[in-house]
């Protein structure tokens, strides 16, 4: 053999031995990258869908080059004002870069706050929001399940921009939202804590298919009614039961005379007669059940279990207001952090803030009442995620303690605490529970007031003037004006009117009444959109909606209830009667049932005199007169 | 007479096709519908050869047994479709119908190969039979986008095809110039590079409509539906273009035919205009068939449901429509003039020792500049007013005009917003807060505008110490021209179409004529290389001339024409002295860069996809001018060029 020959078998023999080699590491390689996560996993993730996987291998190596020109046309779009196109390259350059989460939230963020700033219909602000949030909810975490940033930066658009202030269209953004979860989840106004989370229990224990769905009798029966009538078993189907669910217990309809039939053009009416059908209810509740659990799984990206999770572990939160979203979304990356083998990279601390944010902005405004026929929102306090907050921070505080900026972190969330417990001990004075507010002034003061950093002054003064020194750094922003306003008219029913004490009522409602009217002023001074779409509802409405809330209260005694009817001016009962007599009414039964009382509703809740005279007058629109001058009740 | 063989055969068909169905109902029965099916489909199937290869023993009629073929197909597919019907596989029943077109189609081609010059009629009308009856199914079970997609295409080929007799038709008289045209474009036809363009454009119009978002906001749909069918439009008949001007000169030249065709009495420039006319033809009709179908699908567009009331009276307001944008001019009838007139007047009385007796051209721009800007920004606590003229039109034909914004601040804010009141006409018009560097479109109601036509914009700036989230600090001021004009309705859509398709035409036809001059010099792959650069350079002159401009500083860019020649040297020279030689490389770099876009035309300053898709008029000097500076200056010229080439060039030579 010559020596050439000889080298050559040499190197084959070298480069087989090598290829051999490398073959034999290649697999615990990539066990390792799996494990130290530094590779994306298919198996543990979603696959990128075939269409795009496919438009990745066709581009091959010019995918840098589509995605740069991809680029480079969405920004001039941008800057010459068209964005006709902008969602549609958002999409584009996303999926061709699919792991890179920087790019995806570029994109939510632009279309989110920045193209939509540049609209100016709600409609169309709104559109580009919800694109925001679409492509982080959908695309953007099914490709990185595991991703903090994303998740959390879902989080915060929920919280900022749908739930926050900056926007001066947020009140719109509000509306839609409620509209859209009330459709989806129905509304949880008139139910307790307890039906609010069984109900998401449910959905938890719905069937997750359609055959283990048929495989009950009666959904099966109501199943085949309705894709008879054309339908799929789907979302589109869902938002159809859960329009007519809101038009036929809409208050408002009421008011405006309008009955289900009347609203035929938005709603479509052989469903609604399936729906009537008392020997479908069992069924239909099934097939609801079942279409909300696919429809926030599918849909969404939301899974009920963890819905309920976090129910139960701050409270019984509204879908339809934005920090319950916000709250999901950054537990959420909070979770996905956990899993994280290397988390020093990832923002926990604000991922945390955003939970306690969240059950802050719940309880400062998670109280929800919203009527789809009239669009009317009320976001009112929620006292019940007081312990919420609590929860929130004490859990944001155990993860923050051992870490390298802890002292910072939590000096700064005992801040935000003392604030919160002032704030809260206002509100729970104001809606009538003094004992808890002194409870809370009384934790605030033991925590905070012997701090040589702060102020103490706050703590050596009365509970009373306490909350007359936190009123009056009340703002002039709608949201805490409006919840002032609230307090005042609670205030007046429950104490002025359940106490027959006239003197009472007429001074809060006189406070209420100025407070209104002096923000209403202030509004109208210059003539500007983002002001005008911040003006509160009238006066009289507000307070029917204050009166229909409180009467609709379950947890409110039947008796209490009873004696502020009696006391209600005929004025305001024409109003409310129709409306509140089957809520009222439905109250006495349970209870009566349940064996804690026994009334009759005629003599607990007589029907006003006079009533029909007004009723033929048939007059739709709602009547102004009432609550425009304090001062209107007699002791009776 | 039924012979014995015949009688065997058929008992042996029968009982196939009763075992099969019948097999396919009792496994259906036991609730094996799947296996019931496919045992159908298989012994349908099987039953078909079965008959067609019987018949096809005992006939030798041609059109009895392709009959035969065409109504077993027919029958055969029909019949599977509607069982995948009945068990609500719709999409496998759609499927079905759809070989089964196929394949009739193939049929009646073979059918008519002894009648070739009905060949592709008999085709054309019996599929077209077949595809409507498809696409009224399609519509029926709800498959709305797949129904109007097809029909789009075949409607599209239909027309192409009747297009495609019309030339023919037109080039048939016997002369030399004729002649050659209508053998380029039945070249055309068979060279499949071309076809694969053809087949896109008629492909992917129909189908563009409905591969957007439903959730999109109609007016976007659309919009975005005209820029990228235009767009797709317009590059595939650029390369078709090119690689058929060059391949037809090229592979004419590399057989040797061109030997033939200019043997006869034809001159070259005859044969070289041709080629041209030829091209043109197919182009014209092309865009006539795309543009029909762009026309058609935006107008179907416009039918679909639209997301909110804004939404589909901006779709009539804003895009299916020809806009046209005005300046606002100042009131009480003073100009730009007087105000310059006025500031050279201030300067003169101020300092009188230090005033030149003549104003410089470089003055009068920088006055004129300055001025501009004053007037387009409304300081703290002051205001200004903007009036747009020559509404009267569209008082009474629109429902809004629109007015284009661009902010700017002195003093940028945190929130990047800026807020001012607006009344127009004396009328308080809410404006929501705008972000800066942004453009903004706010519509304005056209029952606004006074009877004298007029619209008087008066904005102010008076949230100074207002308190709150409005307190703003800042001058506002608006990017002059872009960033505040007024866009009202002046045309229709189609019209507008139309003129953007025309211009497209004077585009392609400058690319035609540079591929076939550089066929008759170069050979196929540089040839069409060379016209490729020439077509991107082209297209993309406008992102190349803000490149270039970005990339290296020259002195006088802002001035008159000559200082922004003399700029080159002086920045050559300053650079060089200060020995910044990487940056003096650069400027000459920039020369280079600007000496090449100067030999090419700019498609991007006679581009009409952005008006159309942002409804905006494409003026008719627009096509005057892409007719005159494209169509007879560019295209006459290189022409003029490359049939001296061409005549000079000697494409045989005799050999001993």
């Amino acid at each position: 053999m010559s020596r050439h020959r000889l080298i050559q078998v040499f190197c084959l023999v070298a480069a087989t031995l090598c290829l051999a080699g490398a073959v034999r590491l290649t697999e615990p390689i990539n066990r390792q990258r799996d494990e130290l996560q530094l590779t994306y996993n298919p198996d543990t993730g979603h696959a990128i869908p075939a269409d795009i996987a496919l438009a990745q291998a066709a581009l091959g190596s010019f995918r840098g080059l589509a995605v740069d020109f991809l680029w480079q046309r969405a920004k001039q779009m941008k800057q010459d004002g068209q964005y006709r196109e902008a969602n549609q390259l958002s999409r584009w350059i996303c999926n061709l870069q699919p792991r890179f989460e920087g790019v995806w939230v570029f994109h939510a963020w632009n279309m989110a706050y920045n193209i939509s700033v540049a609209t100016h219909t709600p409609e169309e602000r709104w559109d580009w929001v919800n694109k925001g949030v679409r492509l982080l909810r959908g695309e953007a975490i099914d490709a990185n399940p595991n991703s903090v940033v994303l998740q959390k930066e879902l989080a915060w658009i929920f919280f900022h921009k749908f739930g926050g202030m900056s926007d001066d269209m947020h009140w719109y953004y509000r509306r839609r939202l409620a509209s859209e979860w009330q459709a989806v989840l129905g509304s949880t106004e008139g139910r307790t804590a307890e039906q609010i989370i069984q109900r998401m229990q449910d959905l938890v224990d719905a069937p997750d298919s359609p055959e283990v769905l048929f495989r009950h009798e009666d959904a099966a029966r109501v199943a085949e009614k309705i894709t008879s009538l054309g339908y799929e078993l789907d979302g589109s189907l869902l938002r159809e039961l859960g329009r007519i669910w809101m038009f036929a217990g809409s208050i408002d309809a009421e008011f405006y005379g309008f009955n289900i039939e009347q609203v035929s053009q938005m709603i479509d009416l052989r469903i609604y007669q399936v729906m009537r059908d008392k020997e479908n209810h069992a069924g239909l509740a099934k097939v609801a059940a079942f279409l909300r659990k696919r429809v926030l799984l599918d849909q969404y990206n939301m899974d009920p279990a963890e819905m309920l999770r976090l129910m139960e572990k701050f409270g019984p939160m509204d879908w339809r207001h934005p920090a319950a979203h916000s709250a999901y979304w950054a537990q959420q990356g909070i979770q996905a952090a956990g899993r994280l083998r290397d988390d020093s990279r990832v923002d926990q601390i604000n991922t945390d803030r955003l939970v306690i944010l969240s059950m802050q902005q719940l309880f400062d405004t998670g109280r929800i009442s919203y009527d789809p026929v009239s669009g009317r929102l009320s976001l009112l306090p929620d006292t019940r995620f007081f312990d919420a907050y609590e929860k929130a921070l004490g859990f944001a505080s155990d993860r923050a303690i051992g870490t390298d900026r802890g002292d910072r972190t939590l000096a700064n969330y005992q801040g935000g605490h003392e604030n919160f417990l002032l704030k809260a001990t206002m509100y729970q004075y104001l809606y009538g529970d003094e004992q808890e507010a002194r409870a809370i002034y009384e934790q605030a003061r033991g925590l905070y007031g012997n701090d040589d950093d702060y102020d103490d002054r706050k703590y050596q003064v009365t509970l009373t003037e306490h909350v007359r020194r936190e009123l009056g750094e009340l703002g002039d922003l709608f949201a805490t004006r409006s919840q002032f306003i609230d307090m005042l008219l609670r205030r007046a029913f429950l104490e002025g009117l359940t106490k027959s004490q006239p003197d009472i009522f007429n001074k809060f409602l006189q406070l209420a009444n100025e407070a209104h009217r002096s923000y209403q002023a202030k509004q109208v001074e210059t003539p500007q959109a983002g002001q005008a779409r911040q003006r509160m509802e009238d006066f009289p409405e507000m307070v029917v909606t204050v009166y229909m809330t409180i009467m609709q209260d379950p947890a409110l005694p039947l008796l209490t209830k009873g004696r502020i009817w009696r006391a209600t001016d005929p004025r305001l009962l024409y109003r409310v009667y129709e409306p509140l007599q089957e809520a009222l009414y439905r109250q006495i039964r349970q209870e009566t049932e349940a064996g804690r009382s026994s009334f009759d509703p005629q003599r607990l809740f007589p029907r006003p005199p006079g009533i029909e005279q007004k009723q033929t007058d048939q007059s739709p629109s709602v009547s102004p007169e009432f609550g425009e001058t304090p001062g209107t009740i007699q002791r009776q | 007479m039924l012979t014995k063989s015949i009688f065997k055969w058929l008992i042996s068909w029968l009982l196939l096709l009763t075992v099969s169905l019948g097999g396919s109902w009792l496994l259906a029965l036991q609730g094996l519908e799947g296996i019931g099916q496919i045992v159908m489909v298989v012994g349908l199937v099987a039953a078909y050869l079965m008959f067609t290869a019987g018949t096809f023993a005992q006939c030798q009629s041609r059109w009895v047994l392709w009959g035969v073929v065409y109504l077993g197909i027919g029958v055969t597919t029909g019949a599977i479709g509607y069982s995948f019907n009945i068990s609500n596989a719709s999409t496998a029943a759609l499927a079905s119908l759809a070989t089964g077109i196929f394949l009739r189609a193939i049929c009646v081609f073979r059918a008519y190969e002894t009648l070739p010059q009905w060949r592709w009629s008999a085709v054309g009308l019996i599929t077209t039979v077949d595809i409507v009856g498809f696409c009224w199914r399609c519509l029926v079970i709800g498959y709305i986008s797949t129904g109007y997609a097809l029909g789009g295409v075949w409607a599209m080929v239909l027309a192409f095809l009747v297009g495609l007799r019309l030339i023919r038709f037109v080039l048939a008289p016997g002369r030399p110039l004729l002649g050659i045209a209508r053998t380029l474009v039945d070249e055309a036809v068979r060279m499949r590079i071309a076809l694969v363009f053809i087949v896109v454009i008629m492909l992917l119009v129909p189908v563009m409509p409905y591969l957007n978002d439903p959730r999109e906001l109609l007016k976007y749909r659309i919009g975005a539906f005209l820029s990228w069918s235009m767009w797709v439009t317009a590059i595939a008949l650029s390369l078709m273009t090119i690689f058929l001007a060059c391949g037809t000169i090229c592979s004419e030249m590399r057989d040797r035919q061109i030997y033939l065709t200019l043997s006869k009495p034809v001159g070259r420039w005859q044969y070289l205009m041709g080629k041209w006319v030829g091209i043109m033809l197919l182009n014209m009709l092309l865009l006539a068939v795309a543009g029909g179908g762009v026309y058609t699908f935006s107008r179907m567009m416009q039918q679909m449901r639209e997301n909110d009331p804004a939404d589909r009276s901006a779709i009539l307001d804003e895009v299916l429509v020809a806009r046209v944008s005005i300046l606002p001019s100042m009131p009480d009838g003073m100009t730009l003039e007087d105000m310059i007139a006025r500031r050279f007047r201030n300067i003169r009385d101020q300092r009188p020792d230090r005033t030149p007796q003549k104003w410089t051209e470089n003055q009068i721009v920088e006055a004129r500049t300055r001025e501009l800007n004053a007037w387009h920004t409304v300081g703290r606590n002051g205001r200004q007013t903007y009036v747009f003229h020559g509404l009267s039109e569209a008082k009474e034909t629109a429902n809004t005009v629109q007015l284009r914004l661009k902010t700017a601040a002195n003093i940028r804010p945190d929130s990047q917003k800026v807020y001012f009141n607006m009344r127009v006409n004396g009328k308080p018009y809410p404006v929501n807060e705008l972000v800066i560097d942004v453009v903004h479109t706010l519509p304005i109601d056209t029952h606004l505008i006074d009877d004298r036509g007029q619209l008087e914009i008066v904005i102010s700036n008076d949230f100074e110490g207002s308190g709150g989230p409005l307190d703003q600090e800042t001058d506002i001021s608006f990017t002059p021209d872009e960033g505040f004009q007024l866009l009202y309705r002046y045309g229709g859509f189609g019209p507008n179409l139309a003129r953007s398709m025309v211009v497209l035409w004077f585009q392609l036809g400058f690319l035609a004529i540079v591929g076939l001059v550089a066929g008759t010099c170069l050979g196929f792959p540089v040839a069409s290389l060379l016209t490729l650069v020439i077509y991107i350079a082209a297209v993309t002159s406008g992102y190349l001339d803000e490149s270039i401009s970005a990339y290296a500083a020259v002195y006088g860019e802002d001035k008159m024409l000559w200082d922004q020649l003399m700029g080159y040297p002086k920045s050559l020279w300053m650079n060089i002295k200060d020995m910044k030689l990487w940056e003096a490389a650069k400027v000459l770099i920039r020369l280079a860069g600007e000496l090449i876009t100067a030999l090419v035309p700019s498609f991007s300053h006679y581009n009409p996809i952005p008006l159309v898709a942002d409804g905006r008029v494409v003026e008719p000097s627009l096509v005057g001018k892409a007719a005159l500076m494209i169509g007879v200056v560019w295209t006459g010229v290189i022409g003029f060029v490359g049939q001296f080439i061409f005549r000079q060039r000697e494409l045989a030579s005799v050999t001993a």
